[in-house]
């Protein structure tokens, strides 16, 4: 790996949250469409 | 041990606490973040019923001013740092995002996200291009060049950070451009739904100018919230159809500067950066509304369910906005001098101009 493909990747890190977020976001919506989650205020 | 970490926003120092007292910390920032959306939330609820002039203020506004208050105190208490462990805007935003697709039928992704790639496609293209020859008219350094482009032409903090990796900018000079996008970004979140209104438009055409000028997706989501459900809709499927193409831009932009710039034609990025910048909640997003509006029209589920979503996502929201309240800090902004203002200021103007003609003859 050259170090400008080294360097690329410590930015790319950032993009690792999006996966957490979609993962968190998905669980949710299950949990709402099976009913384990209603009436949020 | 000091380490320097990579926030919401910016690249702060932070002095490393033992184990035992980092857990500490850590509990107490979850425990702030729950009370503070808690406290915005009771605010959104309560205000409005003190006065009818008051329903204008929508819940972006309480936690912005929130945050910034909370910030603010524990920054004097010196504090700040230490427990700023959860107020994670990006995290909280793209969460509430991928509700906020959960919201939206399909069929309204498709015809709006296809308009909004034309849009993005011209937006990106003549905003990009306009930045980059005014800041090297001006004389900006080349990186920071190309992180005011970015930033301006697609989406803020994001862009910016796909901008550094593709051309390898400073850490500084990532924090300073992630300040210009906040300081312009905010204004304009409370503007825009303003002047969207005074020039009469439609809820869409509305929603486009928003999600094709603001350069934040969180301040994109508050300016759509203040307008109108559907503006806050279109604004979002515009401003996804923009960040999507931030793993194009990067590609190029790497491109450019490894053939260019640094003129090393042996090196070249690969067509993986373009996946390794694509902004995956765009993912969760598609992925959530496909999965709802298929248990809608089968049936399969109550139609309360949307309530509930949208309830959830607001909490969600509140918290991004609560956590860019909290983290915001200009200072390092009168560092670089007052050329990358200029640029970034003017660059505005310019998309918020093309912006408006754009969305008015694509949606209006």
């Amino acid at each position: 790996m050259s170090n400008g493909h080294a360097a690329s990747k410590r930015y790319t890190r950032f993009f690792t949250e999006d996966w957490l977020a979609v993962a968190v976001g998905l669980l949710l919506v299950a949990l709402v469409l099976t009913g384990l989650l209603k009436s949020i205020p | 041990m000091s380490d320097r970490v990579l926030t919401s926003s910016v690249a702060v120092s932070v002095s490393r606490p033992e184990p035992s007292k980092q857990w500490a910390w850590w509990s107490a920032s979850l425990l702030l973040v729950v009370l503070l959306t808690a406290a915005t939330w009771w605010l959104n609820k309560t205000v409005p019923t003190w006065s009818k002039q008051l329903r204008v203020i929508e819940f972006p506004v309480y936690a912005v001013v929130l945050g910034l208050l909370a910030g603010g105190t524990l920054s004097l208490l010196g504090v700040k740092e230490r427990l700023a462990g959860y107020f994670r805007t990006e995290f909280f935003l793209k969460t509430g995002l991928v509700l906020l697709g959960a919201t939206i039928n399909l069929a309204e992704i498709i015809a709006f996200g296809a308009r909004g790639l034309v849009q993005a496609v011209v937006m990106i293209s003549s905003v990009f291009f306009f930045t980059w020859y005014l800041a090297r008219w001006l004389g900006v350094e080349e990186k920071l060049r190309a992180l005011l482009a970015a930033s301006v032409a697609i989406c803020g903090v994001s862009a910016a950070i796909t901008a550094a990796g593709a051309v390898l900018a400073k850490k500084e000079q990532l924090a300073y451009v992630t300040g210009l996008v906040i300081l312009f970004a905010l204004p304009l979140m409370f503007l825009q739904p303003l002047a969207a209104v005074w020039l009469n438009l439609s809820p869409e055409v509305a929603g486009a100018w928003i999600g094709g000028n603001i350069d934040t997706t969180a301040a994109v989501v508050g300016a759509g919230t203040l307008h109108s459900q559907q503006a806050l809709k279109v604004a979002t499927i515009t401003k996804i159809s923009q960040n999507a193409l931030i793993g194009v831009v990067a590609f190029l932009l790497a491109l450019y500067w490894v053939v260019v710039v640094e003129r090393k034609p042996g090196q070249r990025p690969s067509a993986w950066e373009i996946w390794e910048r694509f902004p995956k909640f765009v993912l969760g997003f598609i992925l959530a509304s496909v999965v709802v509006t298929l248990a809608l029209s089968n049936g399969w589920v109550a139609g309360g369910v949307k309530r509930d979503l949208g309830h959830l996502r607001e909490w969600f929201f509140i918290a991004a906005f609560l956590s860019i309240g909290f983290g915001l800090s200009l200072r390092g902004l009168t560092e670089a001098g007052w050329r990358p203002i200029g640029v970034y200021a003017l660059a505005t103007a310019f998309n918020t101009a093309v912006a408006l003609g754009v969305a008015w003859a694509i949606f209006g």
